[in-house]
């Protein structure tokens, strides 16, 4: 044991440097694994913790109270899988926002976004105290005239407690003080459009009443779609729940989905009916996301390690080639060398792994506050680290293992050896090196010194390919939701300027299209319905388009967009669940339980319903839908020959109409501009962020292994300048080697990028509906990010190969 | 009046480690003459090797100054220490300290490259001259570590004058060779001197020390003694009786001094 202790500290002294860059590069690793880890499963938990907790049951569902009547609440409950449904009454009502001084924050939502309910009446939901740092202890609820609202809202907004919800009700106005945020695991994501307001039981009893006056009932377009109008109505919530023994049977909110679809009248006809399951994921979209990007940033960062260990390894066992000759001339067995070379990489790894991993748990609750404005829970208790343990686990033993591999070179050492003044008896084969011709002198020894190590610049090739390539990734990702257009397109959707509704008995469409191109030219205007129906046991929102050329902009994958009534354009989520393709057949059920049958037209990747929407032509919508006459229900969506003039628009109709005109964004851009946008905030911080990092890294890595080789070749080096080698020369020569090492991998990865990366990211945000996500990488972009790299690397190891002026002719006197 | 080609003046070098300072040489002055083949002997630890590496630019001195062609050397900076390394003069060690990665033959052609005003393909042609003239030839393709130890040496001192230096330092050439590969490194040597290449040579053997025609006793940081001997004749250099009068001479020399 103590030969052993002895050898594997002489070893860690001799090469301080190398370890501790070692384990810094495992701790990198370790704490972003750690973090990301633990992140994921503690936001899942909580998740479900929440959904317990609120006791907010596996399906939850809203429709209009004359839709979902008493009766079939009971027929719901009559089914043997449902074990309770808990009833919440609601109203939605056309709202917005205001700052305590009267300035609109947001401008009118369609009520259909919002759903107003009396505190307590259902779900028991957390309050945040007012620096959403935790929960208020006890909440009688708001008081009168407050409401709590969403945390998403301050994160789409930056509403603040104290501005103002402003209803519309019956064309008479309400303002509700915003009392506090609260937590919504079932609608508490910015990527859930309905908006859940809490009020006290007084005033939610009165703004009832106020809307029950109205006698709207929200079936303005057709009964059984939810509608896109101005009017506040009543809604019904439920929240059913499976009993025990269903859900020990493996039935879950999914199964109950379908089973309410399939064998309750009501189901048939049902909009927004989701799963525990549906709502859990939409809350944790980003997460995964987030997850999956950092999973991928940690193990580039092993792998870089990982290249770091071997090539330390192997240049070490190079370099001590007398040493261990020695060792094994005075009676070490090869087995101890081995384990005291792979203790000592060991426990540097161990150590910064271990750091890693400390750091990772550490963090972790700084980061809760940045997710609960994006998933809209927050984490309050960090659960066992099971995950990060697994991950440092297993990098450990990888390490160990390869490291394991490499030692066996040790076995091959003869004492003899030591007698050889340290040549080794395998060394180099500078096999398939072109002979050095005298030109290029520089160039031809790099190339020789890559060609004689080549599974050591094979390494650091490989380090370049995987951090040029994931560069590049961020690079392409980044340029494809640049710009507010950009954003639009990558994520599947078309853009509108601006939306208008009217009534075509107070105001004609030429006078509203006279007032926009009196702004700025019209290069396109359609028709746009929008409507959630329930299909198959879920929401699916569906679009009508009086003009599908629009769908140019969108990202239609594989076919066309809708030309006639009976084509359908679908997610290609939908389109994956349902394993349709172009040309098969839709069925779409009626509210009046009729079947309408779409052919599919083509396949959208699109946001849209989260991948899952379905566009047709105005027409087929229509048939759907069968639209009233009412005016209000006609949305007009406008492109402009000038983007930035859509305020411009919108207050030059506000001022010619006044309220005679709606310009309020309506369905898909009402809804997604500010997810899109966030999203794209998000994608572009971590991505750039990450590649500067992956910058440094590649730095640090290349000046840790340049330093290793250099000691390796400290011989040759002094051999070379007394020669008559220039330290210039030298340096330049072994910059080279990285440079041409490094360009190869780093055009290499670029490639791969250009060529599968859009595919990859397909994979990972196939979670947002958008399967085909085109990358915005030129070719010179890759180039470029492929020679910051190579001359990244290159200059890394030029600026450290300054060391070669501190070697010493006198060296070589002793060999 | 033979021409210096090389001169050191009240050349001192002073080591410090941990706040000790050791002074290996105090105020040497000496002249190199072209052409000359001189040999420095003295026991261990007496500063000779310090002496080779202080006079041919690879170590700096502590004080004094160390003259080839007008220009004192231990002044120049690392560019043009470099380009008088790879210009005017050649190093043979006592290991043979051959790059690991290149062949024999690129072992001598690497550094002729750096000669200046000839061309790739004269250097190759000196450079083929040199392995045919070292018996190099059938392992000029090897690596050093599939050579022997005196193909090696050889290999090490033809890449010590591919370009024609103005003066050969050797240090110890021999010390790691058996006695016929030492034979064969030290006719090289004499060869090499006979084509009017100065040669300085450290070393602890006698038998190698009389191939000079001038050989020097350096004891504690200085010159001790000096012995002029005839330019060894190469066609002797197998004649026993030849190297035995030599070698007596400067035994007898070296007794004188209480070596």
């Amino acid at each position: 044991m103590e030969p052993l202790r002895t050898l594997v500290f002489a070893g860690l002294r001799k090469d301080k440097g190398t370890f501790v860059g070692l384990a810094l590069l495992l701790f990198l690793a370790a704490l972003a694994l750690t973090l990301t880890t633990s992140l994921f499963v503690d936001l899942s938990a909580r998740e479900e913790a929440l959904l317990d907790q609120v006791a907010a049951g596996d399906v939850a569902a809203n429709d209009l109270v004359s839709n979902l009547t008493d009766e079939d609440v009971r027929e719901i409950e009559a089914l043997p899988e449902v074990e309770e449904v808990k009833v919440t009454e609601a109203f939605t009502a056309p709202t917005r926002v205001e700052d305590a001084q009267g300035n609109e924050i947001v401008k009118t939502a369609p009520p259909s976004a919002s759903a107003y309910e009396a505190w307590g009446s259902s779900l028991d939901f957390n309050v945040f105290t007012d620096d959403l740092s935790s929960y208020r202890d006890a909440t009688s609820g708001p008081a009168d005239d407050e409401a709590y609202v969403r945390i998403a809202e301050r994160t789409l907004h930056n509403i603040e407690i104290g501005d103002y919800l402003v209803l519309d009700i019956g064309g008479r106005e309400t303002s509700l003080r915003i009392a506090a945020f609260y937590e919504d695991p079932q609608m508490g994501t910015p990527f859930m459009e309905t908006k859940r307001y809490l009020l006290s039981p007084g005033t939610f009893e009165k703004l009832l009443a106020d809307v029950e006056k109205t006698g709207s009932s929200g079936a303005g377009v057709a009964s059984g779609a939810m509608a896109i109008e101005k009017e506040a109505y009543p809604i019904r919530e439920i929240n059913v729940v499976l009993t025990s023994e269903a859900l020990s049977q493996g039935i879950d909110g999914r199964d109950l989905t379908q089973l309410i679809d399939d064998e309750t009248s009501w189901g048939e006809s049902a909009h927004t009916l989701f799963s525990r399951q549906t709502l859990s994921g939409y809350s944790l979209l980003v997460v995964q996301v987030i997850t999956a990007v950092l999973a991928v940033f940690s193990l580039i960062l092993f792998v870089v390690a990982l290249i770091l260990c071997l090539h330390t390894a192997s240049s070490s066992i190079q370099s001590g080639y007398a040493d261990w000759g020695v060792l094994k001339g005075v009676g070490l067995p090869r087995n101890a060398l081995r384990r005291a070379l792979i203790v000592q990489y060991a426990l540097s790894a161990l150590v910064g792994l271990a750091l890693g991993f400390i750091a990772g748990c550490l963090l972790e609750p700084l980061f809760w506050p940045t997710f609960l404005l994006i998933t809209g829970i927050l984490v309050v208790e960090a659960s066992f680290p099971w995950a990060g343990i697994c991950c440092c686990v297993a990098l450990l033993a990888a390490l160990v293992a390869c490291i394991a591999v490499m030692a066996r070179k040790i076995g091959r050492i003869t004492p003899l050896a030591a007698l050889r003044q340290g040549d080794g008896d395998v060394r180099f084969s500078p096999r398939g090196a072109s002979a050095i011709s005298g030109s290029r002198l520089k160039a031809s020894l790099a190339w020789r010194a890559i060609a004689s190590e080549k599974g050591r610049y094979a390494g650091i090739g490989i380090c370049s390919l995987l951090l040029c390539a994931f560069v590049a990734l961020c690079f392409g990702i980044g340029g494809a939701v640049a710009g507010d257009d950009a954003v639009y397109k990558a994520f599947g959707v078309w853009k509108s300027d601006g939306s208008v509704r009217f009534d075509a008995q107070e105001v004609s469409l030429d006078e509203v299209r006279e007032t926009i191109e009196g702004v700025s030219p019209i290069t396109r205007e359609w028709e746009e319905g929008a409507a959630v129906l329930d299909l198959n046991g879920e929401a699916r929102t569906f679009v009508g388009l009086s003009d599908t050329g629009v769908l140019e902009e969108a990202s239609i994958v594989s076919g066309r967009a809708p030309k006639h009534a009976n084509e359908a354009l679908i997610g290609l989520s939908l389109a994956r669940a349902r394993g349709l393709s172009v040309g098969d057949k839709l069925q779409v059920p009626k509210s009046d339980g009729e079947e309408r049958t779409y052919l599919v037209s083509g396949l959208l990747s699109s946001v849209l319903n989260g991948g899952n929407g379905i566009v047709l032509t105005y027409e087929g919508f229509q048939e759907l839908f069968e639209p009233g006459s009412e005016a209000a229900d006609v949305s007009r969506q406008y492109q402009l020959a000038d983007p930035g003039k859509a305020d411009e628009v919108t207050e030059a109709l506000a001022s010619r109409f006044g309220d005679g005109v709606d310009t309020e964004l309506t369905g898909l851009f009402g809804s997604s501009t500010n997810m899109l946008l966030l999203v794209r905030d998000m994608l572009t911080t971590i991505g750039y962020a990450m590649s500067a990092f992956a910058l440094v890294l590649a730095c640090v890595a290349v000046m840790l292994i340049s330093r290793r080789t250099l000691l390796s070749e400290r011989r040759d080096m002094g051999i070379y300048r007394a020669m008559g080698f220039t330290l210039a020369s030298l340096r330049t020569s072994f910059a080279l080697r990285f440079l041409g090492v490094s360009a190869v991998g780093a055009l290499i990865g670029s490639a791969l990028t250009m060529a599968a990366g859009g595919a990859l990211i397909s994979m990972l945000f196939g979670l947002f509906g958008v399967g085909a996500f085109g990358l915005a990488l030129p070719a010179w972009e890759a180039l470029a990010i492929s020679a910051v790299f190579a001359l990244a690397f290159a200059l890394s190891a030029f600026g450290m190969s300054r060391r070669i002026k501190d070697v010493s002719v006198r060296e070589l006197v002793v060999g | 009046m033979r021409e210096a080609i090389l001169t050191a003046r009240r050349l001192a070098k002073t080591y410090v480690a941990d706040g000790v300072q050791t002074h290996v040489l105090g105020s040497v002055d000496l002249e190199l003459y072209d052409g000359d083949f001189t040999s420095v002997m003295g026991p261990s630890g007496s500063g000779k090797s310090t002496l080779l590496y202080c006079l041919s630019g690879m170590d700096a001195l502590t004080s004094g100054e160390v003259v080839f062609e007008g220009v004192d050397i231990a002044r120049l900076d690392e560019g043009r220490l470099s380009e008088l390394r790879a210009q005017s003069f050649g190093f043979v060690f006592q290991a043979a300290n051959l790059v690991s990665n290149l062949t024999l033959y690129e072992n001598v052609a690497v550094p002729g490259y750096l000669k200046r005003g000839r061309s790739v393909a004269q250097t190759r042609r000196v450079v083929d001259g040199l392995i045919e003239r070292m018996g190099l030839s059938e392992v000029a393709s090897h690596l050093p570590s599939q050579a022997s130890g005196g193909q090696k040496q050889r290999c090490a001192v033809a890449r010590a004058v591919v370009n024609e230096p103005a003066i050969v330092f050797a240090d110890e050439p021999t010390g790691a060779l058996n006695r016929a590969n030492s034979l064969e490194v030290l006719d090289l040597l004499s060869e090499l001197n006979r084509d009017s290449i100065s040669v300085l040579m450290v070393t602890h053997d006698v038998r190698s020390a009389i191939r000079g025609n001038r050989v020097l006793y350096f004891e504690d940081g200085g010159i001790r003694g000096e012995l002029e001997l005839a330019p060894w004749d190469p066609s002797f250099s197998r004649d026993e009786a030849y190297v035995r009068e030599r070698e007596a001479m400067a035994s007898a020399w070296l007794a004188s001094l209480s070596w």
